[in-house]
């Protein structure tokens, strides 16, 4: 199958050359990036802003390791059933942890961003989620106690007791598919 | 099922609608639409306005999302002609779940038809797919989503039934509108309650599917075609 | 060019062809970069037209990918010796076309950084999800199948290799086929006639290829092919590319006998502008009334020069066939009421516009540079060449 003799041939003296210079290359890169990463100025430090409740929905260790997880899991209950529960809810994250000034969780001081670039972990959620609170605080309503009247409309009017958020229409409009 | 009268004409509603975040959907409920055309006028986009505003989309080029569209037909033999709002009918049996390669494209257990845009890849075969022309591939970059409608480059998307308005209690943005606008020509509720609007009204009057030869039990019906 | 002065640039004229190739691939990637970072906005497809000018040319060397491997299956199944030679080059093509196709249809995707999604996740109802288990287990198998051929000790278990990877092409095609066929919401797909009918597509394109490409090594290395296996070959791809006109005459017909599908017939045959040109032109008298006539004529049909312009014709076809297919069968709008006119701000009712761009139309040319810079690299590290025996030749063509 494999002619060995062809590829002794192929493997000329030149094209030793050139590979061992691209050998010797690599290793001087990979020991030059283990330099800069001991150096600790070169990548700045994430910023750990404090959040805006009293506390995180579980203990900030276990977050750190295990958010991406919950996240995870969080998200498939949602997506898949309709579970809405607000302990590992993004929107939960978003709204604790968006910037003072900046009111995203984006940006160099970002708390999402900051601590990802300085992982380096590419974070894949905020091109389709906001990174910003909704426009309005959302007041957690009690469910189960939505009241409907009968009306003759046909269009079952609803009043509910649990103060729906209606809220001020966040940003959507703009510069979305434009 | 039908919850319990606390006073005349108003009931405590314990439907699925409303129900507590940590319950999941349930297929007791179908959620579906009834759209009376002849209450849609002609011209009329209340709903197509309501949609792009609560969803985040806006434009008419021939790349933009369109999750609900007008659609103006007529009979050129009899010159009859309808005005109608078109978007994801909720089949019960969609052909856009079957050709999805990973399982994106799913329909959640109370009807519903979504897109998973987590596990999504843009390989655009539900579009092939769909007889009623309700899905969009997002062709560009999106900013300042709202934050209960995640969008983004790359996937397909639908109509959501408002998922996330129905979720909490609320009904369709674009029934809202309908009915804001006095036309109530949009009628959202639960196809399965038997004591439901709708459920009475597609027993008693003649109502429509669309493309009813492909046999898919769609969730939205029309009546006065 | 003399052979012997040739051989004395051999090496450079390798290399210069890698180079070449590797060129059309790097193109072809940074196309689909640019549509990756800038949305599909760019490329010519939108929410009617969802697939364009990157599926044509997958699709197309997907097909082809399938049909070149027939060459070994007339040898291995069917005990052929003259094709048995052209197995091992039969089957890498298929391999190299393969990836080639897929490259293309996997950088098109909205999130092609997903891929390992699309290797994680199966829905098992999706012709889709078949299709990737499907394509895999063909490049496994015609991999294997290769292996025993090149290999002396596997030798013997190459038939029956062969064989399995026979059958594997066909159920590869036919879903390949019924990605369209499936689709039971639009006029121009919907029939269970695709299947077959890019079987018999698969035959031609794939024949049309091997012939190309085995011209080309022949020339590269300064043998003559022997007339007889030449002309049993043009005889072969005639009748391939008679089939296909017969599969396409048949589906039209069946469509025009139903008055529900006149309407989407008289687009594509009378009045669809460019994909009507492209059918009756492109397709019916590029890619198969001219090379037919060409391959069957008493004199030139036995002419090497005829026989590769006719392959070339014939590929050309395929890529006006598949255009119309694929991007003809989208234009046509959707009819949810029928017999009643529709319009809307999101174009029901209306021919749908289609002007492919120039990223889609390199990443399409990046995935067959993929393709040929595959089976160029192999073909020289390793022994693809047919080389006939002259005992089984003049045997065999006494019974042509």
């Amino acid at each position: 199958m494999f002619s060995l003799a062809k590829l002794r041939e192929m493997l000329t003296w030149r094209r030793g050359v050139v590979l061992t210079a691209l050998l010797a290359i690599s290793a001087v890169a990979v020991a030059a990036s283990d330099e800069f990463a001991s150096s600790s100025s070169r990548v700045a430090k994430p910023v750990y802003a404090e959040g805006k409740g009293d506390k995180c929905v579980k203990e900030e260790s276990y977050m750190r390791r295990h958010h991406m997880n919950e996240l995870k899991h969080h998200r498939n209950e949602t997506m898949r059933k309709g579970i809405r529960t607000s302990q590992f809810s993004l929107q939960g994250c978003i709204d604790c942890h968006a910037d003072k000034k900046t009111n995203s969780v984006l940006g160099k001081d970002g708390f999402c961003q900051s601590c990802h670039s300085y992982a380096a972990v590419k974070l894949d959620c905020f091109e389709c989620h906001a990174s910003k609170p909704k426009a309005s605080k959302v007041i957690k309503a009690m469910p189960n106690q939505s009241v409907q009247t009968g009306t003759e409309s046909g269009i079952a009017t609803e009043l509910q007791l649990n103060t729906y958020t209606e809220t001020v229409e966040p940003n959507t409009t703009s510069g979305a598919s434009k | 099922m039908a919850g319990l009268a606390i006073a005349p004409g108003v009931t405590l509603f314990d439907l699925a609608h409303g129900r507590a975040p940590e319950e999941a959907a349930s297929s007791k409920v179908r959620w579906g639409m009834l759209i009376d055309s002849g209450k849609c006028a002609t011209g009329c986009d209340d709903c197509v306005a309501a949609c792009g505003k609560e969803n985040g989309f806006t434009g008419s080029r021939e790349t933009d999302s369109q999750w609900i569209r007008k659609v103006e037909i007529k009979d050129l033999r009899s010159g009859q002609s309808h005005s109608l709002p078109m978007m994801c009918q909720h089949c019960e049996h969609p052909p856009c779940v079957d050709v999805c390669p990973t399982g994106a494209s799913f329909k959640r257990a109370d009807g519903i038809v979504l897109v998973d845009r987590h596990i999504c890849i843009g390989c655009r075969y539900c579009m092939m797919a769909c007889p009623y022309k309700a899905r969009s591939f997002v062709h560009e970059e999106l900013h300042d989503q709202n934050p209960d409608v995640p969008r983004g480059k790359g996937c397909v998307e639908s109509c959501t039934l408002c998922v996330h308005r129905v979720d909490n209690g609320g009904q369709p943005a674009c029934a809202d509108a309908c009915a804001g606008a006095g036309h109530n020509a949009i009628l959202f509720g639960d196809l399965n309650d038997p004591s439901s609007e709708i459920s009475k009204r597609v027993a008693t009057l003649a109502t429509t599917q669309v493309r009813a030869d492909l046999g898919l039990n769609v969730g939205v019906r029309y009546q006065g075609l | 060019m003399n052979i012997e002065a040739f051989r004395k640039i051999e090496e450079r004229a390798f290399y210069a062809l890698a180079g070449l190739l590797g060129l059309v691939v790097l193109i072809g990637l940074g196309a689909a970069h640019y549509m990756e970072t800038h949305g599909h906005v760019v490329t010519g497809m939108n929410n009617q037209i969802v697939w364009g000018l990157p599926h044509v040319f997958a699709i197309f060397m997907i097909v082809a990918a399938s049909g070149v491997l027939n060459v070994a299956s007339i040898g291995s199944v069917f005990g052929k010796p003259v094709y048995k030679a052209r197995a091992p080059l039969s089957g890498l093509l298929a391999i190299a076309l393969l990836v080639g196709g897929l490259t293309v249809l996997m950088l098109d995707l909205g999130r092609p950084d997903r891929l390992i999604v699309a290797m994680t996740h199966f829905n098992f109802k999706s012709i889709f999800a078949l299709n990737v288990i499907l394509y895999t287990g063909f490049m496994a198998i015609v991999a294997i199948y290769i292996w025993t051929m090149m290999e002396r000790k596997m030798y013997v278990y190459s038939k029956y290799v062969g064989f399995s990877a026979f059958i594997w092409r066909l159920a590869l095609t036919t879903a390949t086929g019924s990605i369209f066929g499936f689709l039971v919401a639009r006029q121009a797909y919907n029939s269970a006639i695709l299947a077959p009918m890019f079987i018999i597509m698969s035959f031609a394109y794939g024949l049309a290829v091997f012939i190309l490409v085995q011209s080309a090594m022949y020339a590269w290395n300064g043998i003559k092919l022997d007339p007889a296996i030449l002309r049993r070959m043009k005889n072969l791809l005639a009748t391939f590319a008679g089939a296909v006109l017969y599969f396409t005459i048949v589906y039209h017909l069946t469509n025009l006998y139903f008055a529900k599908q006149a309407a989407f017939e008289r687009f594509i045959l009378v009045d669809g502008g460019v994909f009507t040109t492209l059918f009756w032109v492109g397709h019916i008298l590029i890619g198969a009334l001219i090379p037919i006539a060409m391959l069957l004529h008493p004199t030139i049909g036995n002419k090497l020069k005829t026989v590769l312009l006719s392959s070339a014709l014939i590929i050309v076809g395929g890529f006006a066939q598949l255009y119309v297919i694929i991007i003809g069968g989208q234009a046509f709008p959707l009819e949810l009421f029928p017999g009643m006119q529709e319009t809307s701000t999101f174009f029901d009712g209306a021919i749908h516009h289609y002007s492919p761009t120039l990223p889609e139309f390199l990443l399409g040319m990046g995935g067959l540079g993929v393709a040929f810079l595959i089976a160029t690299i192999a073909v020289r590290v390793l022994n693809f060449l047919p080389r006939d025996d002259s005992y089984h030749v003049s045997k065999d063509s006494s019974s042509d």
